[in-house]
């Protein structure tokens, strides 16, 4: 069907409900799974020994499977849900493939499986919410594309000629959510369980954020959106506050949000005009974040008393209401100052669970309260025990999210703090951990509260539905026929997207540094918004106007989105990617930075591997707190090799960019059997494992040959080398050890760990940095 | 083009191109979407998602598209 059609005749069709009911039971059982993962997480951390001295239930393994989880197994099935079930009745048709939806359904639940599996087994990539190695993502890439085509046909088929403001969402979700993946995700193979991404250092880390923040966006935020404009009016019986403010929600949502990346990553080693860019567009998502939930609320005018009884409403209610607390705070914490203090603490754990538990889990809830008895033909079991499951939430979220602000604050103020001599007054980390503990138990009390209540609803809902038959609902539609139209095609190179695009390369050649360019940019600019006001003008005298047929186009409205998404994405990422990557010299004439050893590159996979990213950062930030405890900042450069970048977004434990400089190889091999033996009161794991699991190191010199064809300047030579280049060094910290009075296989991984930790923070200073800021802005005191 | 432009640009600048750039799309959207002529065409967009809506669209002198089943509206 096209954007303007006509009435031809009626027909009867019948919803694909089954590929909905399938995505919320996957949804619910999933979600269970994730969050008790999770609730062990925090266990763990208030009491170390629940890691069991176990590598597949280690910390470092298992909290990305509690992220993944609950992001793509619980949110990812209660969007799809959401996303079938409205689209159908939005479009006035079936899904287009019952085939590609079971595909969907199913590939995506494999490809969980697949997650539960891989994770805990230490096959990771190490870039948050982009864990998964790289048969998995081509799996991931594959049912989205399912999905996608689904979906686009489906669109192509409606019996409805306008787009509904909740498909736009879900348009931009598609679009994005498959730009991210695959650009963040871009790896050469090593064998079936590892791979190495193709950007490293600073590039790596710019890339990574700009998708994991998205994925927050276009994931976790933009289908749900979708989900409240379309739920929240048929919950509360009355259409949205103001289908025009959810226009400018719309579209100033999509085009802010893809810039505001780099908020995750101020005051580390990447240029500073990017870490300003992610500042100053965070702080724009204020309006477009607050416009939406406000939208949302307003909704409920003239119908405040249904919440009261309504247990949907309660918890769509406070969901939009804990949406506006999370996009409150995500633009305060980017503010650099604020983020000074509350970056790597508990506090971005706290805002991260405020949205997560209290967005997406009670939009979540509301939506399978209302859909669920609809999806059997009969009415909920009890409102009174989903009452019960809202106030345990509800209490739930507020006890965890308080208790992680009090301990992220805590440790802001503990790691910065300095006594009457200028030294830290807290230089031992386990006193600073052992003051939030309480925290941590209050934290795991908070979280069992909130499962408490998932498994109330799981109980409502299965005491709904038992012995209930399936109902596949029924509508009689009109079938539409095409007239003639705009194409597609028209509609993209129309005049408004023509004028934007000469107006946006006008504004960029104003900064060029020619007085001569610069004066003809600007005269450009002035004659473009001229023709733009003419053909605004012109364009109020015609019947149907541009983004009324844009609004009826799927095709035309996908690319638009997926320019604005595009435009922003690359320049967020091009400077940075096409920066040349010179190798820095020393005063010396020495190469200040030198690829790793074999042993020391088959070490950094073990500490990706076990996921040590987790609790500690490889950035230090240019706070004389932060020099004082770990040394100098890091340098742009001092990563430029590592294929993934480990600067990390959390200390639990201490930064580890310069402990190379601090321990011996005796002490890392005491601290990684028992940390409490080298430092009392520390929450870390042991890894015992460590110690019997072997490295061959033969197959050490493909990992080489990968490197290189990725830029690590390793001669072809080193490659028959790395044996025995591994050997030698490994035979270095095993005698020290022997000497010490243990007994260590060289091939251990324990060994090739020690390796890379005692090269951390060695490379030499260069005479001259690569666009190093951090290293040249002068050192600021971390207030 | 790209390459040249980004080595010969003041990165910092960029974040007030992209500002000014931001500003002008969201006061165009803006004023074409408070229109005061669009408003009957949002008010029957915004009913959308409810059942018995009296029409779908904003040229909805061309069909009516509405007949839903007891099961829908259940």
């Amino acid at each position: 069907m096209t954007d303007t059609a006509v009435a031809a005749s009626t027909k009867r069709i019948t919803y694909d409900d089954a590929v909905v009911r399938g995505f919320i039971l996957f949804s619910v059982v999933w979600g269970i799974v994730g969050m008790l993962v999770g609730l062990l997480c925090a266990f763990q951390l208030a009491f170390p020994a629940l890691n069991f001295d176990t590598s597949f239930l280690t910390f470092g393994r298992i909290r990305p499977l509690h992220t993944n989880a609950v992001i793509f197994a619980l949110v990812g099935n209660m969007l799809f849900a959401g996303i079938y079930h409205s689209s159908q009745r939005l479009l006035k048709t079936r899904m287009a493939s019952d085939l590609l939806s079971r595909v969907h359904l199913y590939g995506w639940q494999l490809i969980i499986l697949g997650a539960a599996l891989t994770l805990p087994l230490g096959i990771t990539q190490s870039k948050e919410y982009a864990e998964l190695e790289w048969w998995l993502d081509i799996m991931v890439a594959l049912v989205w594309v399912a999905f996608a085509i689904n979906y686009f046909w489906t669109l192509a088929v409606r019996n409805e000629k306008n787009l509904y403001v909740a498909i736009w969402f879900y348009i931009a979700t598609i679009i994005t959510i498959a730009v991210l993946y695959i650009v963040n995700n871009l790896a050469v193979p090593l064998d079936g369980m590892k791979s190495y991404g193709v950007f490293a250092g600073a590039q790596d880390a710019l890339t990574q954020w700009w998708y994991g923040h998205n994925a927050v966006a276009f994931f976790l935020t933009t289908p749900i959106l979708g989900i409240m404009y379309y739920y929240l009016p048929k919950a509360a019986e009355r259409p949205v506050y103001s289908y025009r403010l959810s226009i400018i929600h719309f579209w100033a949502l999509i085009f802010i949000y893809i810039w505001a990346g780099p908020h995750h990553l101020l005051y580390t080693a990447l240029p500073d005009w990017a870490q300003s860019l992610g500042m100053l567009f965070s702080l724009m998502l204020w309006a477009p974040s607050w416009g939406g939930m406000l939208n949302g609320l307003l909704t409920l005018r003239g119908a405040w008393h249904k919440v009261r009884t309504d247990p949907v409403l309660k918890f769509f209610v406070a969901g939009v209401t804990f949406y506006g607390m999370a996009t409150f705070e995500g633009p305060l914490l980017s503010i650099k100052s604020v983020s000074a203090l509350g970056h790597y603490t508990d506090w971005i754990i706290g805002h991260v669970h405020g949205g997560a538990l209290g967005w997406n889990g009670f939009m979540a809830a509301g939506l399978f309260y209302w859909l669920v008895p609809k999806l059997y033909g009969t009415k909920l079991h009890s409102s009174k025990l989903a009452d019960v499951h809202f106030w345990l939430g509800t209490f739930g979220i507020l006890i965890y999210i308080v208790s992680m602000w009090i301990s992220g604050v805590t440790h802001g103020l503990m790691w910065r703090a300095e006594n009457a001599d200028g030294a830290l007054e807290y230089r031992d980390w386990a006193t600073i951990i052992d003051a939030v503990i309480p925290m941590y138990h209050l934290r795991a009390l908070g979280g069992a509260l909130y499962i408490v209540g998932w498994i109330l609803m799981m109980w409502n809902l299965w005491k709904t539905v038992a012995g209930k038959k399936p109902v596949d609902a029924e509508a009689e539609v009109t079938v539409l026929e095409k007239v003639d139209a705009p194409s597609s095609v028209r509609l993209i190179f129309s005049r408004p997207v023509l004028l934007s695009f000469l107006g946006l390369v006008a504004t960029l050649f104003l900064w060029r540094n020619n007085v001569i360019v610069a004066a003809v940019a600007l005269a450009a600019l002035v004659f473009i918004c001229v023709l733009a006001w003419l053909r605004y003008q012109s364009a109020q005298r015609e019947e149907f106007r541009w983004h009324d047929y844009i609004e009826r186009r799927p095709l035309a409205f996908s690319v638009l989105v997926g320019l604005a998404i595009i435009a922003g994405g690359v320049v967020e990422l091009l400077p940075g990617l096409l920066m040349t990557r010179e190798v820095p010299m020393t005063d010396a004439g020495k190469v200040a930075v030198k690829p790793y050893t074999p042993l020391e590159l088959e070490g950094r996979d073990v500490y990706v591997s076990e996921g040590c990213y987790v609790c500690h950062s490889q950035m230090i930030r240019p706070f004389l707190s932060e020099k004082k405890r770990y040394g100098d900042p890091s340098r742009i450069e001092e990563s430029m090799w590592d294929h993934p970048f480990q600067w990390g977004s959390k200390r639990t434990g201490p930064d580890l960019a310069r402990v190379g400089q601090k321990y011996g190889a005796t002490w890392h091999y005491e601290h990684m059997l028992d940390p409490r033996r080298m430092s009392e009161g520390s929450i870390m794991p042991k890894y015992p494992w460590l110690l019997t699991d072997k490295i061959d190191p033969a197959k050490t010199k493909h990992k080489l040959k990968i490197m290189r064809a990725l830029g690590v300047p390793y001669e072809k030579e080193e490659f028959e080398l790395a044996e025995q280049k591994y050997r030698e060094q490994a035979g270095v910290i095993v005698k020290e050890l022997t000497d010490y009075g243990v007994d260590v296989d060289e091939d251990s991984k324990l060994v090739a760990l020690i390796g890379y930790l005692l090269r951390l923070g060695k490379n030499e200073k260069p005479s001259t940095t690569i666009a190093a800021p951090a290293a040249t802005n002068g050192e600021r005191k971390g207030d | 083009m790209w390459k040249d432009l980004f080595s010969s640009a003041d990165f910092m600048s960029l974040p007030l191109v992209t500002l000014f750039l931001f500003i002008g799309v969201f006061v165009g959207v803006a004023c074409w979407t408070f229109s005061k002529k669009r408003k009957s065409h949002y008010d029957l967009m915004a009913q959308m998602p409810l059942e018995g809506r009296p029409h779908d669209g904003f040229d909805s002198h061309r069909d009516t598209n509405t007949n839903t089943t007891k099961e829908e509206l259940r």
